[in-house]
């Protein structure tokens, strides 16, 4: 598997990628007494120049995914392979310079953007980091990524507290295009911002992808936010994709259970549609991705679930062309 | 850079520096007058030390049995002490000992004990475990016990006093730092310096320890006091500055045999108690200055 030619079309191909996080007891003689399985056995792959959406409910491992493939979790089994270089053997100085080539845009705008540098110097750094360019190429640099993203070059000496949550948004995102990167991971970008400039930022996204053929993945749970912006889309349940198909067949045939729940609940802004709307209410909480329920994941809450639910893991089967899904009733 | 042409055409104007959050920080000091008065304190008494011998009337050295003892008066504004010297000299040129011994140990403890606290949070594991037990051991000790205890083996002299208050003094600092680094470095944008691919020494220099140092700069000027008023403690026993050398800590304890001589004891004490205040009230403005509170205003 490790010398497989990629078809070209793909840029990124995840396979088993595991990501589970210990848990210790004891002071100075710790044990493992269990692990938060954030992220199981989840493989797709992400065509060149195409959006990813990456949806699921709080702590369903989105996040995690999402930075596991970038190598900032190591993960504990399974391979990622970017341009056919496979990231999970990189280490040290080889994999840093693979970073150049993937870069985030994080949540949470105040906190990603170190407090105590200057705009200029958060833009210019990963250039230097990476021998880019020297200081004066930088500032010019950074003048015309800040010009890219809509804000004033003139504001190379300010410091991120000095912007709304939108501008300080926008400083990430030419951070993270300052590397001329070809996959970026946008870790719920807009879930932090007011909802007037959630557009604004997501039209920038949109037109830096059409400008510099870029490919993101997308992580979000705002449901109609990610048909808007994907071309695919895959469906996360307690560290699982559930379902990974386009943007159009996931929304209009949803074939896995939770993914139809998961799409009943987006309101239609249309009074009279809105009040024939049927929901799927699932029952109970999402069990603890400490402790999973044995076979799918999603039994304990299926409306369809059947005993071989409780025995054996669903595979990953592709139903129809480019349609995937994890589901024994499918 | 102030007219420069970005390659897209628009022009970098203004190089504008900003209100960055340090300049708000010292704005927050010198608009206290608690802690401009402290400071004031700080500078009275450094001025004194440095231009001890144009001050002081008197040699602090010079002995004059035949004027033992005496009040103070127009001659010797603090009296003498019980083998004739001026009070008031001595005073003056005990400032020489205190200052640069508190100074000294607070820049050695802080350096040495930040360095020391930020990699073992930063590396963590078996490292860290070991470091901070060992921290754990020296702060069980009350600090001027163990100060003492380090002095008598190491024998009574200046420099063993300093050596004995810097290994007493480090764990404070480290432990501090440590938790420091750690709550730092889960920040996002530790992270993101991950993933640009900022090397793991750069992260530490130039992300984590810059936002690591509020606490330990207001732990050090509230400390200083204390490490003055620590040497004068072991002066006072004699394991710190060896006689004839006038310091006020040991100026303190020869005072007390003589007990009708108030002077002796009250012109040294109240020095010490000055520079003490002075350096709190220093360090409680530059505690609110770092106040998250005290942002924004």
């Amino acid at each position: 598997m490790t010398n497989q030619i990629l078809p070209s079309s793909n840029l990124l191909r995840v396979n088993g990628l595991v990501k589970h996080f210990p848990i210790y007891k004891g002071f100075i003689f710790q044990k493992q007494v269990g692990a938060v399985h954030a992220v199981d056995n989840v493989s797709f792959d992400v065509k060149r120049g195409e959006t990813l959406g990456l949806v699921g409910e709080s702590g369903c491992g989105k996040s995690t995914t999402g930075r596991t493939i970038l190598q900032f979790y190591r993960p504990d089994a399974g391979h990622v392979y970017m341009e056919d270089v496979d990231l999970v053997s990189l280490k040290g100085e080889d994999l840093r310079k693979m970073r150049r080539k993937m870069q985030m845009i994080f949540q949470d705008p105040y906190a990603s953007l170190n407090p105590r540098m200057t705009v200029g110097e958060i833009i210019a750094e990963p250039l230097l980091a990476h021998h880019l360019a020297d200081r004066k190429e930088a500032i010019e640099k950074v003048g015309s990524l800040l010009h890219l993203v809509g804000l004033n070059p003139a504001y190379y000496h300010r410091y991120p507290h000095e912007f709304s949550g939108g501008q300080r948004q926008r400083v990430g995102v030419a951070r993270a295009l300052s590397l001329e990167p070809s996959l970026i991971v946008c870790d719920e970008p807009i879930s932090a911002l007011d909802v007037s400039i959630q557009a604004q930022v997501v039209n920038l996204l949109e037109d830096l992808q059409a400008q510099f053929n870029l490919t993101y993945i997308f992580i979000a749970h705002d449901l109609s936010m990610v048909r808007h912006i994907s071309d695919r889309v895959a469906v996360m349940y307690l560290g699982v994709i559930m379902e990974l198909t386009d943007r159009e067949e996931l929304y209009t045939h949803p074939l896995h259970p939770y993914t139809q729940a998961l799409l009943s609940a987006v309101p239609i802004p249309d009074p009279k549609k809105e009040r024939r709307r049927q929901r799927i209410i699932l029952q109970g909480d999402v069990p603890s991705p400490v402790n999973p329920p044995s076979g799918c994941r999603f039994r304990t809450r299926c409306p369809l679930a059947a005993p071989i639910c409780a025995e054996q893991a669903p595979e990953f089967r592709e139903i129809a062309t480019d349609h995937h899904v994890a589901c024994h009733m499918v | 850079m102030t007219e420069q042409t970005a390659n897209i055409g628009i022009p970098v104007i203004s190089a504008r520096q900003s209100d960055s959050p340090t300049r708000r920080r010292i704005r927050a000091v010198t608009h206290n007058p608690m802690a401009m008065a402290g400071l004031a304190i700080i500078i009275f008494w450094s001025v004194v030390a440095i231009f001890s011998g144009v001050i002081a009337p008197y040699d602090p050295l010079a002995q004059n049995v035949e004027d033992r003892l005496a009040a103070p008066s127009a001659q010797h504004l603090f009296g003498t002490d019980e083998l004739g010297r001026d009070e008031f000299s001595r005073v003056i040129y005990g400032s020489r000992i205190s200052l640069p011994v508190g100074l000294l140990v607070i820049v050695f403890a802080m350096v040495v004990g930040s360095l020391i606290g930020a990699s073992a949070g930063y590396v963590g594991g078996i490292y860290d475990l070991l470091i901070m037990r060992v921290a754990d051991i020296t702060l069980a000790f009350p600090p001027i016990v163990l100060a003492l205890a380090i002095a008598a083996v190491l024998g009574p002299s200046l420099n063993n006093a300093l050596i004995a208050m810097i290994v007493v003094w480090w764990p404070e600092f480290s432990r501090l730092m440590r938790g420091q680094v750690l709550s730092v470095k889960n920040n996002e944008y530790v992270a993101a310096a991950t993933i640009i691919g900022i090397s793991r020494t750069q992260i530490l220099f130039k992300h984590i320890l810059p936002n690591t140092f509020a606490p330990i700069l207001v732990k050090a000027s509230l400390d200083a006091g204390s490490v003055i008023l620590t040497i004068a403690a072991m002066s006072f026993i004699g394991l710190g500055v060896v006689p004839p050398t006038p310091e006020w800590g040991s100026m303190v304890s020869s005072g007390r045999f003589v007990f009708y001589s108030w002077w002796l004891t009250t012109f040294p004490g109240l020095a010490i108690m000055t520079v003490v205040l002075g350096f709190n009230f220093f360090g409680d403005g530059v505690r609110d200055a770092f106040d998250p509170r005290m942002l924004g205003s």
